[in-house]
């Protein structure tokens, strides 16, 4: 198996009943990446990932983590220590304070002291419960609680961590402390597969994505060939000019696609297929038309759009 | 309520630290100390009532034989027969430390298993590096501790109450090991039950909550201490009855094991106890350390089904092979209590290790593309053989483990006939024990096949199904054996329900004892015969579960 590869599937399998919830899946994922796993409800996302934490065994197929292959059995305990599973549901002992919490877990994983006052610290630090150590978990808000199953998750520094659906049910802030807490384990080494839903979180945090469908990996790359395969360039042009204005001076550019009116009414959004110096060309006519622009800013389809324009199929 | 020792006992075990740093609270603790205090001043203050006083006559002084009153010492006061008193004490805080460690033990571990596999905090204790004894252990001894508490809060009494009653120092040393023994033994059980709550094998998906928790209690305390009383009373304790119990003379006892004198010789009772308790308790270990590392898989694996039969038959067995026994009647009941254990064993493993519906599923499947992967590479053999995969395989299909299972039971049931033949004149009465014995065999092979392909169906209560049914067809033969009696036809109809009986039933209706060689070449070919349907049809339903969807999809065009 090759060695540099974080998590290596092969031929991975989960059927019940007739419904093949992970149809032949070969996922490779490359040590210390970003991984987004992307598809609608019933894809398979999280039977996936259930699969790699051992949580679920595969009915066909084989997991490599690290190069070593990954069983259920107790034979595997040495590559579990090296995974860290965060579900979308994140049940907690409400009897406990956070700190007890915390330091349950770092023993579980056999961590020792001094180093595991430390960990315990550092990790409350990073996901900023410090000032909640010693409160009951059952006082704590969602956010906290999914921050602290975070902390539960990496509080032995695993190598992989499998996040499923971890912002789903955050409000704004919290999914952005999320995120950044994210980017921050990241930058430490760590390999993380995240399903998310929130598509612009992935955008912002993976190197890599992943779409399935009905069960299959449809799509597996880099984020940055992903853009340049399906997302198409786009110039947001607003003016002071009426939009039938604007509309008539872009008509006849070669390089200007459709377009759609802003919400806003004052000014479309167009696809451009043209370079750097094209887009300059294009900015240039407009003024030289007597268009009086606001604005001119080239961009790129989202992630969002791209996942909608590829259409995949709900499973149902 | 932060202990050094408490941080101690974390580096040893995570576990139990994490149920002791959950329940050690001091308002807790203190609750327990101040109601142990309670319970105990309550106690002796209702026994202190029972003392003789102002010319009361009482069971604990001494009585005038003649007048009926109580005697008087010389200075004029009653004489107070302190050593029953005591005894009476320390016997009822016998039962009171037995029923208050394993009553609310046994429902706080089934409780605790059973919340924590329904909430789903198990996952993360199994994704860690501990090993499922450490985790397990930890549990046992932190979930009940403040009943462990309330014990040792009580062990004072109980010593004094011992030393009053001048009871031998060998009896409460014999005490405390049983007792910590059966003990042990119980909550695992209870544990082991939490996890089945949890089993949607079992409950078809259902949350059974508490239930099983109570249930446990009621066993515990109407079923377990009671007998685990009078088994050691009949063995270990059978030495001390003049102690135990009042007037009571020690009865030499018949009870042997294998010529083992083991209700007579107190080190061989204890001996025996112990050592069957162990075995059980590591038995229901195993199955415990299988539901926490690998949830979903069946609790007995075929290997350990094989040792479970072969301890549980040598160990009735023991009961049965008596050397001075040559009665018919007692040889009948030995014969009649063999068959039910077999019969109750074989209902046990077809809940305990025949695979479900999705199990076999992935097994069909597995074994579907094995097979491709083989014809693709010609002459190479991967893989398990079938045979070696039936008897072995985890996923596999149990009618093979279950015809195993039988033959073994069968080897051991040739062994108590022929020692049986030996005392006795080769007889009828034998021949048709051995005849009737083989035809419950064969029907439990059919009951195992009716179970397995019952454990197919897509209902998730199909274990529930399984167990009615084999339930069903068990008590069927009795009971349309007695409507036959009832309408005169009983040697006529009999003659063939007998064949299709789990139990022997010559020995529940004496006309079935008149089978003619005819019916008897019949009953075999009619065995053989839906037992080769029974698995025909297990075979063609595993092929249609392992192929592939695609497959399915044409054939089912096909046939459209």
């Amino acid at each position: 198996m090759p060695q540099e590869l974080a998590i290596a599937t092969r031929g991975l399998t989960k059927q019940f009943e007739r419904h093949v919830a992970v149809n032949d899946v070969d996922l490779e994922i490359q040590a210390g990446e970003v991984y987004g796993l992307m598809g609608p409800n019933g894809a398979g996302k999280t039977t996936l990932i259930r699969l790699l934490a051992t949580a679920e065994e595969p009915t066909v197929g084989e997991i490599f983590i690290n190069g070593d292959r990954l069983l259920r059995d107790r034979s595997s305990a040495h590559l579990k220590q090296h995974i860290g599973y965060l579900p979308d549901d994140f049940p907690l002992y409400d009897d406990l304070s956070v700190w007890d919490y915390l330091d349950y877990f770092a023993r579980l994983y056999k961590l020792r002291e001094p180093y595991r006052t430390q960990r315990i610290y550092a990790v409350l630090e990073l996901v900023q419960l410090t000032n909640k150590r010693n409160s009951a978990i059952a006082t704590l808000s969602r956010g906290m609680k999914q921050r602290l199953s975070l902390a539960r998750t990496i509080i032995h520094e695993p190598l992989l961590l499998l996040l499923d659906e971890p912002v789903s049910g955050l409000d704004p802030i919290a999914r952005m402390q999320f995120r950044e807490i994210i980017k921050v384990l990241q930058e430490a080494g760590m390999t993380i597969l995240i399903s998310s839903h929130v598509l612009s979180d992935l955008a912002e945090l993976c190197t890599s994505v992943g779409i399935m469908e009905l069960g299959f990996l449809v799509e597996s790359t880099s984020l940055a060939n992903l853009y340049q395969r399906l997302s198409r360039q786009q110039i947001i042009i607003r003016s002071l000019a009426p939009v039938d204005h604007l509309q008539a001076a872009l008509g006849n550019h070669p390089n200007v696609g459709d377009w759609d009116q802003l919400a806003d009414q004052t000014g479309l959004c167009i696809t451009f297929d043209g370079d750097l110096a094209a887009s300059a060309d294009l900015l240039r006519s407009l003024i030289a038309d007597g268009i009086p622009i606001t604005e001119f800013q080239r961009t790129q389809e989202d992630l969002e759009t791209i996942f909608l324009k590829l259409g995949h199929q709900q499973a149902s | 309520m932060f202990i050094p020792w408490l941080a101690r006992i974390g580096n040893w075990n995570a576990q139990l630290f994490r149920e002791l740093k959950g329940r050690l609270k001091f308002r807790s603790v203190l609750g327990v100390v101040v109601l142990v205090g309670l319970g105990q001043a309550v106690v002796m203050g209702l026994f202190a009532s029972a003392l003789p006083d102002n010319g009361t006559v009482t069971l604990y002084c001494d009585i005038d034989p003649d007048t009926y009153e109580c005697l008087l010492n010389d200075q004029g006061t009653m004489i107070v027969l302190w050593q029953t008193w005591w005894q009476d004490i320390l016997h009822f805080l016998n039962w009171v430390v037995m029923l208050l460690l394993t009553m609310p033990g046994v429902y706080l571990l089934a409780q605790d298993i059973e919340r924590e596999e329904d909430k789903g905090t198990l996952n993360f204790i199994r994704l860690s590096p501990q090993s499922a004894r450490s985790v397990l252990l930890g549990k046992l001894l932190g979930v009940p501790i403040l009943f462990y508490i309330a014990i040792a809060l009580l062990l004072p009494l109980h010593l004094v109450a011992a030393h009053g009653a001048e009871a031998p120092g060998d009896f409460l040393l014999s005490f405390y090991l049983l007792f910590g023994a059966g003990s042990v033994f119980i909550l695992s059980v209870a544990m082991l039950f939490g996890f089945l709550s949890k089993m949607q094998t079992l409950t078809g998906g259902a949350r059974m909550g508490s239930g099983v928790a109570l249930l446990m209690v009621i066993a515990n305390t109407a079923l377990f201490v009671p007998s685990y009383f009078i088994w050691n009373l009949a063995t270990s304790w059978n030495y001390y009855l003049p102690f135990l119990i009042e007037d009571q003379v020690p009865q030499p006892s018949q009870l042997r094991w294998f010529f083992l004198n083991i209700g007579g010789i107190p080190i061989l009772g204890h001996g025996f106890t112990l050592i069957n308790l162990g075995i059980l308790t590591g038995l229901i270990w195993q199955a415990m350390e299988r539901c926490y590392s690998s949830p979903g898989k069946t609790l007995l694996s075929k290997s350990h089904s094989y040792g479970v039969v072969i301890y549980l038959e040598v160990l009735a067995l023991g009961f049965c092979i008596d050397p001075w026994n040559t009665s018919e009647t007692l040889q009948t009941s030995q014969f009649m209590a063999l068959s039910v254990l077999n019969f109750g064993l074989m209902l046990g493993a077809i809940a305990l290790f025949c695979n479900h519906r999705q199990t076999l599923l992935d097994w069909a499947r597995f074994r579907h593309l094995q097979f491709h992967k083989n014809q693709g590479q010609a002459g190479q053999r991967q893989g398990r053989s079938l045979l070696s995969d039936l008897l072995w395989g985890e996923k596999s299909p149990a009618s093979m483990a279950i015809a195993l299972n039988l033959l073994l039971i069968a080897g051991f049931m040739a062994v108590w006939m022929l020692f049986n033949s030996r005392l006795t004149e080769p007889n009828l009465h034998l021949a048709g024990m051995a005849l009737s014995q083989v035809f419950c065999l064969l029907t439990l092979a059919l009951y195992g096949a009716i179970a397995q392909l019952l454990l197919l169906i897509k209902n998730p209560r199909r274990i529930l199904v399984a167990l009615c049914m084999i339930s069903v067809l068990t008590l069927l033969p009795i009971m349309v054996g007695n409507a036959l009696r009832d309408y005169g036809l009983a040697t006529s109809g009999l003659r063939w329900l007998v064949l299709f009986s789990p139990v022997p039933l010559p020995f529940v209706f004496e006309e079935a004892w008149f089978v003619s060689m005819g019916t008897v070449l019949g009953g075999l070919v009619a065995h053989v015969s839906l037992l080769s349907i029974l698995h025909l049809q297990l075979a063609r339903q595993l092929k249609r579960l392992g192929a592939s969807s695609s497959q399915m999809l044409l054939q089912s065009v096909r046939q459209g």
